[in-house]
């Protein structure tokens, strides 16, 4: 451990800048000051894209579910891959701050914060759609275990669904409860900033009287490791739950037990490439370039390369198993996707998630912030069509052939997919005005002076040293 | 059954059905005039003029042999041979003419009660003599089922062509040879199951149906609809695949080995698993298992995931995408009042006519009797003209439908899944003389 530590100690430094109090003005320059036009333009956008998804689900509601293109064979189309996409995207911000932390991966402080907001909001935009999909969504609370007046009705502890309900909600808590706890210290430097007034007071509430003693720092970093552990599991437990939505049914092409990894693997990789085109987009409008270098993008690239590769794995699996199976419903459900009518789906997901990243094998590639985001664009589409394809071409041709059916979506189907994005990027807008967008306080914590950098001795901050001691010991 | 001979293939001997949603002509296989024989693809309505006074009466409309709209024959518009019926007019003929559609794609369904004919003291549909002409213009069927494919692309691979054991068929002999040798008393297969048997059922309600004996004529279809409060959803609807019936005839086609096809009519139904994929899927509960057997829906529970019937491998449960219109006071008069009318967003399906077996348990009751075999009748098995359909107890080892269950020709669809239904089915025998089959003359 003595030696990781010291070998982490002389690695270059990750964010080179001249002096502690730069890193705080830099990073606090957005807040509170004036939006610049294009923070107006794409915030404008987004709540545009939302209120025509609000509109579509307020008509879908009122209306009926028939407002989809569903049918009586595929019950399930946009709704859950609109749910799962989702709910993938929010799996790189707990590996970033959970494991990442864990394995003292010192590049992850610049992106952390930022990520495990996605999380948040990703999070958020994934609980709409099992919300939504519902016949009658008002009678929601249903899906909750409490105490009623209907003689013994309770909720079925058997079903995917209720476990999801229970992973979902465990997951934001703790997500929300990781992302705060690291926030603490940012949000005093940020009230001790703040002129006096309404938003002071709320800061110095929500920074629950931090004042930056040794004794507060030790108190802080013993319950973020904490938190940390506990949020590990969850990083592999939640999309592992989702799986089995699929994985516990009869359904071939759902029915299959490598469904956990390939589904943890899935999330891990859209997440990163999310993670990716947010911070490419944010270091290049809000002047993050010291602290989201392209050694930053070089080895998040490296895990969407890897986590990549796992998902090409499980495709080829899938494929596999379906053959060794002798089991002519699998069989047929797999070449369908391949070559039936949704086959337009099945090779775009395999050409983004499968070719497109294969070009971050290359070095010159990974530094080149412009491919890399061209990559990631790839990936989000890519992974969104793996979820269309697992989901629809399972359902649409089955046992039965009498009920195949196709399915194409409606205009409302499309609006909502599109509100769901335009809720997330009005949520991430709004947080990159008013919450620092990179995590200070860890920031702090790896930064060194150019000439420091040259020398490959990090200045590190005094205030992390006791702590940091504390733990490594 | 009647056949309609496709003579010199621009002439047609007809036949009208009319389903529950569709019209349609029916073809027989005769002869290599047989459409699908000759690879016909048809991408025109093709309108057959009837007799000599009608013109453009029968539209056919075939999409892509093997696209998303299938192919069928559809009565496209239908004007009646005028004085054939004594002067009678089309309009005084009865309540069932056409509705007038609201869009502007043509009539939603037609009248073909002038097409009957009083022959031998019986109504007849007509038969005449009709041609053929292309109308130039397509447009989407609303049909069930995709017509006319016999098999799935072959583009999909080996799995695509190979026979799914869905429906089974035998011959005369091997029945024959078969026989006595074979007790198929106890046949019911031991699999290693994880769940406990916790059902001690005092009746096992089920039904066995005889597809040697079910023509597909529908029949149980329409007293399903009506018995149950089924909405009828409409053409546009029917396109989108949303159809609302709780039984259905499937439409298989096998080979004979002879260069034609074989078609066999499966009545589809929720086949009421003892252990039901549904019910494990629900997280409210809202489709439970009675003690006696049945799958229950409750309609009030109800949240509408749909993950139900996603996961039902037989896929009978039908979703209520809308309000279905119940606004018309005088139709609502045909509801039955023992069966709830859904509302939006709630999924329904068979119930095995719930409403019929608790009638007849509390007149047993009332009686001080025992329940018999054969008090209870679903509405299905009530108006099969063949008696294909037997609804019985299957805990009761006298019920005929135990009987039925345990004879040679008795299995369950998808029975490899273990889901261990209570609907099961009897094996089409086909007479093969090419097999062996003429020994049974001698």
């Amino acid at each position: 451990m003595v030696e990781r530590v010291a070998a982490a100690a002389r690695e270059a430094p990750w964010v080179e800048v001249d002096s502690l109090s730069q890193v705080t003005e830099d990073i606090c320059r957005p807040i509170g000051g004036r939006p610049t036009v294009l923070w107006w333009v794409g915030f404008l956008l987004a709540l545009s894209v939302l209120g025509v998804g609000t509109a579509a689900i307020g008509y879908q509601i009122a209306t009926g579910i028939g407002t989809w293109g569903l049918n009586r064979t595929v019950g399930w189309a946009f709704d859950i891959t609109n749910f799962v996409f989702w709910i993938g995207i929010g799996h790189a911000g707990t590996l970033i701050s959970a494991i990442l932390f864990l394995l003292r991966q010192r590049w992850r402080t610049s992106v952390n914060r930022a990520a495990e907001a996605m999380t948040l909001f990703a999070v958020m935009c994934a609980g709409l759609f099992p919300l939504i999909h519902m016949g009658r969504p008002w009678l929601a609370f249903w899906m909750f275990p409490y105490p009623n007046t209907r003689g013994s009705l309770w909720i079925n502890f058997r079903s995917p669904l209720v476990w999801d309900f229970f992973a979902i909600s465990t997951y934001f808590t703790i997500s929300l409860m990781f992302w705060y706890v690291g926030l603490i210290p940012d949000l005093a430097t940020v009230r001790d900033r703040a002129r006096a007034g309404l938003g002071k007071r709320l800061l110095s509430w929500f920074s629950l009287g931090w004042n930056g003693s040794y004794r507060v720092w030790q108190r802080y970093e013993i319950v973020y490791l904490l938190l940390a552990g506990l949020a590990t599991p969850l990083v592999v437990s939640v999309h592992t739950i989702v799986s089995w939505d699929f994985a516990t049914s009869v359904i071939p092409g759902w029915h299959a037990t490598i469904f956990p990894p390939y589904f943890v693997a899935g999330a891990i990789f859209s997440g990163m490439a999310m993670v990716l085109t947010l911070m490419i987009i944010a270091r290049a409008t809000m002047r993050l370039e010291r602290y989201i270098t392209r050694r930053h993008v070089d080895v998040m690239s490296k895990l969407v390369i890897a986590t990549g590769g796992m998902v090409a794995l499980a495709y080829g699996t899938e494929f596999f198993m379906a053959l060794y199976s002798a089991n002519q419903y699998e069989q047929f459900v797999f070449m369908n996707r391949a070559l039936g009518p949704f086959s337009w789906a099945y090779w775009t997901m395999v050409s983004c998630n499968v070719i497109a990243p294969q070009l971050l094998w290359f070095t010159r590639v990974r530094r080149h912030l412009g491919a890399v985001f061209a990559v990631s664009i790839f990936v989000n589409i890519g992974m969104w069509f793996e979820r269309f394809t697992i989901i629809v071409t399972s359902l649409h041709r089955d046992y039965l052939p009498s009920s195949w059916a196709d399915y194409a979506p409606t205009s409302i189907e499309v609006a909502t997919l599109a509100g769901s994005v335009g809720l997330f990027f009005t949520c991430f807008l709004i947080f990159c005005r008013f919450i620092p967008v990179i995590a200070m306080s860890e920031v702090k914590g790896v930064i060194g002076t150019p000439s420091a950098g040259a020398t490959g001795q990090p200045e590190r901050p005094p205030e992390r040293l006791p702590a940091l001691a504390g733990m490594e010991a | 059954m009647p056949e309609h001979r496709v003579d010199g293939g621009d002439e047609l001997t007809d036949q009208i059905q009319e389903g529950p949603l569709r019209g349609w002509v029916r073809v027989d296989r005769q002869g290599p005039s047989h459409p699908f024989q000759e690879g016909l693809e048809l991408r025109d309505p093709i309108w057959k003029p009837i007799g000599e006074r009608l013109e453009r009466t029968w539209g056919w409309i075939e999409e892509r042999a093997q696209g998303r709209r299938g192919t069928a024959c559809l009565v496209e518009q239908l004007e009646p041979p005028v004085g054939d019926h004594g002067g009678q007019s089309a309009s005084k003929r009865g309540g069932i003419d056409a509705q007038p559609a609201t869009e502007g794609d043509g009539p939603v369904g037609v009248s073909v009660a002038p097409f009957l004919e009083l022959t031998e003291g019986t109504m007849r549909y007509t038969t005449r003599v009709v041609t053929i002409a292309a109308a130039g213009r397509t447009r989407p069927l609303a049909a069930t089922q995709r017509h006319h494919a016999i098999t799935a692309s072959p583009r999909l691979g080996l799995a695509a062509t190979v026979a799914r054991p869905i429906v089974r068929e035998t011959t005369v002999a091997a029945l024959a040879a078969e026989g006595a040798s074979r007790d198929r008393s106890g046949h019911e297969p031991i699999r290693p199951d994880l769940w406990p048997d916790d059902h001690p059922y005092a009746h096992r309600w089920g039904l066995v149906i005889d597809l040697n004996a079910c023509t597909g004529c529908s029949a149980c279809v329409i007293a399903c609809q009506a018995e149950n409060n089924i909405p009828v959803v409409g053409r546009d609807e029917v396109r989108r695949a949303r159809e609302m019936h709780w039984m259905r005839i499937d439409r298989y086609f096998s080979d004979t080995g002879d260069g034609s096809v074989d078609v066999v009519h499966q009545p589809m139904l929720c086949q009421h698993c003892a252990h039901a994929p549904c019910e494990t899927v629900c997280p409210v509960l809202a489709t439970v298992h009675s003690a006696e057997g049945l799958n229950e829906q409750v309609y009030n529970r109800c949240v509408g995931t749909r993950y139900c019937a996603n996961n039902c491998p037989y896929k009978v449960r039908r979703f209520n995408w809308f309000t279905y219109r119940h606004d018309d006071v005088r139709a609502n008069l045909v509801l039955n009042p023992d069966v709830t009318v859904r509302s939006r967003g709630v999924m329904e399906k068979c119930s095995l006519c719930v409403q019929r077996v608790q009638e007849a348990k509390a007149e047993a009751r009332r009686l001080g009797e025992p329940l018999r075999d054969g008090d209870i009748t679903t509405a299905c098995e009530q108006s099969c003209p063949a008696r294909a359909i037997v609804f019985g107890d299957l805990a009761d080892a006298s019920s005929r439908a135990t009987k039925l269950a345990a004879g040679g020709r008795h299995f369950r669809v998808l029975e490899e899944l273990n889901v261990r239904p209570g609907v099961g089915y009897l094996s089409v025998v086909r007479h093969r003389p090419a097999q062996g089959d003429d020994k049974r003359h001698g």
